[in-house]
């Protein structure tokens, strides 16, 4: 059965086995003459050390990889077989439907994980000297480390399922790409967040950079700018007095006229470069000496994914991915295989005598059991009905 | 050896036709004593026919004596001829056979009609046994 | 000997629509049978059942003697070859031989080889490059190469011309000549099977309408032409299945045991496709019905 499923995949895979090598090639080229070229002692995040174009593209081709496995891969290895009607060799030899499946679907899984880890190993190993702004946030988070594994394994399980749903192949690789871009936002934006919860920490607004100004219905307020923690990813700030309240508008904007009178009735000005995100307001100078007039009544409290999450979080989010993949997996060849067969109740009354035009001489009228239907019953779909002709 | 062939138009069952074959085969001396009968394998690889067909000729050929099986060798004519007992009938029945044409001839019949009343009448004579 | 392919009241139903239903036959093992009946009769739902690629929704299915259950070993024993013969296009013969050598126990090697070079088959072509006959016989090659005790065909030989056709079944009775083997072989040409099949089943609107010995059923059936008469004075021992009259004369497809001796009727023989028409031409006959129930 390996070989049967080698052979069936061989095409596939040598094809994508090009296609990594030239990959590799291109990753590792690069990515040696990258380290040549930047300085030793600084990082090479500057823009001016090159490689421009790659730096923008790799980032996208890995998260590309799982889906695109999942869509050639996955996708066809079983809609294939039931759209052609190949099924009808295959499942007529002397192995039964699951172990066909389980052994093809572990070979080329397989593969595609190891694909895939190979992909991220490569674009992590480059983009190690460049380092990564926020590698918490959603774009850095996919295309580093090994959660390209799970995204993989999910993608190609999704093929799968989808095959066997749709039992054609385009729509089930359409099926494919859309239920996996639709899952992994809505994990990214629903679910990520709440699998490590983050830290807290107070940030004094002395700390710089980190307090900001802004209109609204109270007149000017000051709030607090989410700060950039280096190997962390910060994610929202609040302003809090000291005993760790969050004050309401009308409350900060007395404040800001209390200690900061000069901003408080001032026009709004570009900010100052350097500014925390997403503020808008005064030069830094003077948000400066607002911070301190302000600190002894208000402090910034950062909630943030510390840098010790880094990796739970990739090896949770990638172990989730898995472990769903292996549930659809599972679920799709269970559904695969036959149900209990059936045994016909014994002389059940009622039953229906044989068919008058029947001549064969062996046969015997006697009462046949009425097997009832099963209720409800679906097509079965292990057989494309559009082929049941006779 | 000789080969059979399968006239499917004809009306004559296929293991009937192997028979006959068989039987004219005899007649005209393309099948001696000692000869071997093409194996069924060899008959239904050609004719594409059921292995019971020519099972079922063989056995009805050894039945009337003509040929013997020899287990894991094969199917071999045996000694009598077909010069079978109604030879001796053909004497008698053909002077019948004649005083019947010459009244066929006196009704007005020619010869196409003869021949096809005779055979008619052979064909009802078989099917009216039925079962 | 239990039957080789035994059904009780087996049934097949998609959505609303029953393709099989009520059908309860029994194959006894070592014939020919072929599988008769009109496109959409239920023929490929039937031997789709019989080689467990569906599940029955009613009754029961059994193969030599087992309830199809889609065991490793129930699979062995049974071989297909499915309609429109489906071979994998980009893999070669060779790949083919391998595969069936791969996935089954009982493999044979060498009736493989020798059949495939017999046909004078490239072994490096790929199965969608062969011709209609040739991949007929390739597909019939992995079936029987399986050394199954039941062979299963779903119209093999519909799409095939002549030459390919007759080649089939040559193949197809020379492995049923040498080996012990119950062949079931579906087709909607009643012609192609009358020289192969020993046992004829005839299915229509899903419903088994007739089945028995060739042998048998020629030799009970009869077609009597004669002066119009009313088909309700033959004797009772004579069951007309199908019968057509004009002002002068009527004509009769009858069932009989016994020989006709009304001298006014002239009897003659009816091919098996006579009685397979005749059959299927009839209205369906209600549960319990006078009819001749042996």
């Amino acid at each position: 059965m390996i070989w049967v499923a080698w052979r069936q995949f061989r095409t596939q895979a040598l094809v994508t086995l090009g296609l990594l090598v030239a990959f590799a090639v291109l990753v590792l080229v690069t990515g040696l003459h990258l380290r040549d070229a930047c300085p030793p002692i600084t990082d090479c995040s500057s823009t001016n050390v090159g490689y421009q174009p790659l730096r923008e593209l790799l980032g996208p081709a890995l998260l590309a990889i799982p889906a695109l496995l999942g869509m050639f891969w996955g996708a066809p290895l079983l809609a294939r077989e039931l759209e052609s009607g190949t099924y009808r060799l295959a499942w007529t030899q002397s192995v039964t439907r699951r172990r066909w499946l389980s052994v093809r679907v572990a070979l080329v899984g397989l593969t595609a994980l190891a694909v895939a880890g190979l992909a991220s190993w490569l674009v992590s190993w480059w983009f190690a000297p460049i380092g990564t702004a926020d590698r918490f946030a959603s774009g850095a988070f996919d295309e580093r480390g090994i959660v390209a594994l799970g995204y993989a394994g999910f993608a190609f399980a999704l093929g799968i399922a989808a095959g066997a749903l749709t039992r054609r192949t385009l729509p089930a690789v359409a099926a494919t790409l859309l239920a996996f871009v639709a899952t992994r936002i809505a994990f990214t934006f629903w679910v990520r967040p709440h699998i490590l919860a983050p830290r807290h920490a107070l940030f004094a607004l002395t700390d710089g950079k980190i307090l900001g100004i802004s209109g609204g219905p109270f007149g000017l307020t000051p709030i607090a700018g989410v700060p950039a923690i280096k190997n962390a990813g910060a994610i929202a700030a609040t302003l809090v007095d000291r005993i760790g309240h969050a004050p309401g508008g009308g409350r900060l904007h007395g404040l800001l006229v209390r200690y900061c009178p000069t901003i408080a009735s001032g026009a709004p000005q570009k900010p100052g470069a350097g500014a925390a995100k997403g503020l808008v307001g005064p030069p830094e100078t003077s948000l400066l000496s607002c911070g301190r007039a302000l600190s002894p009544h208000l402090q910034a409290l950062v909630t943030f994914q510390p840098a010790s999450h880094y990796w739970p979080l990739q090896a949770l989010e990638t172990a989730i991915f898995l472990a769903v993949a292996l549930a659809l997996i599972g679920a799709t060849i269970w559904r695969l295989g036959r149900r209990t067969p059936r045994r016909p109740a014994a002389g059940a009354p009622g039953a229906r005598i044989a068919d008058p035009s029947v001549l064969d001489p062996a046969s015997q009228v006697r009462p046949m059991p009425t097997g009832a239907p099963k209720g409800d019953e679906r097509s079965d779909w292990s057989l494309p009905r559009s082929t049941e002709r006779n | 050896m000789i080969e059979f062939h399968l006239d499917s138009r004809s009306g004559v069952s296929p293991y009937m036709q192997v028979v006959q074959q068989v039987r004219h085969a005899l007649r005209l001396g393309l099948l001696r004593e000692g000869d071997q009968l093409p194996t069924v394998k060899d008959v239904v690889a050609r004719l594409a026919i059921n292995p019971n067909t020519v099972l079922k000729a063989y056995r009805e050929l050894e039945h009337a004596g003509l040929v013997a099986a020899r287990p894991g060798v094969g199917t071999f004519v045996t000694g009598s001829s077909l010069a079978d007992p109604a030879i001796s009938a053909h004497g008698p029945l053909r002077r019948e056979l004649r005083g019947w044409i010459v009244k066929a001839r006196h009704a007005g019949l020619d010869e196409e009609s003869i021949e096809a009343l005779f055979r008619d009448a052979v064909r009802s004579a078989r099917i009216e046994g039925v079962a | 000997m239990s039957a080789a392919l035994a059904t009780s009241e087996l049934g097949k139903r998609y959505r609303r629509k029953w393709a099989l239903s009520g059908c309860t036959l029994e194959i006894p093992a070592g014939r020919v049978a072929g599988l008769v009946g009109p496109n959409g009769a239920g023929k490929t739902t039937l031997l789709h059942l019989a080689v467990g690629l569906i599940e029955p929704s009613a009754g029961s299915i059994a193969v030599l003697g087992e309830e199809v259950a889609g065991t490793p070993a129930q699979l062995a024993r049974v071989g297909f070859v499915a309609q429109e013969t489906t071979l994998y296009a980009s893999l070669s013969v060779a790949d083919h031989l391998r595969l069936g050598a791969a996935l089954n126990p009982r493999w044979d090697t060498d009736l493989a080889n020798v059949r495939v070079a017999r046909l004078g088959l490239d072994r490096a072509q790929r199965a969608g490059t062969l011709s209609g006959g040739q991949r007929a016989q390739l597909a019939l090659t992995l079936a029987i190469a399986k050394r199954p005790d039941v062979l299963v065909l779903d119209e093999p030989v519909a799409s095939l011309d002549p030459l390919a056709r007759r080649e089939f079944l040559q193949g197809l009775m020379e492995f049923t000549a040498e080996h012990t083997v119950t062949v079931v072989l579906s087709s909607h040409v009643v012609a192609d099977l009358e020289r192969v099949c020993d046992y004829v089943i005839l299915l229509a609107q899903g419903r088994v309408q007739l089945r028995g010995d060739v042998d048998e059923l020629l030799s009970t059936h009869r077609r009597l032409s004669g002066p119009r008469r009313d088909a309700a004075r033959l004797p009772a021992s004579q069951e007309v299945i199908e019968e057509s009259h004009t002002d002068r004369q009527s004509t009769l497809l009858v069932r009989t045991e016994e020989p006709v001796i009304d001298p006014s009727w002239s009897v003659e023989e009816v091919s098996l496709e006579d009685v397979v028409l005749a059959y299927m031409g009839r209205p369906e006959v209600e549960e319990g019905l006078a009819g001749i129930n042996r």
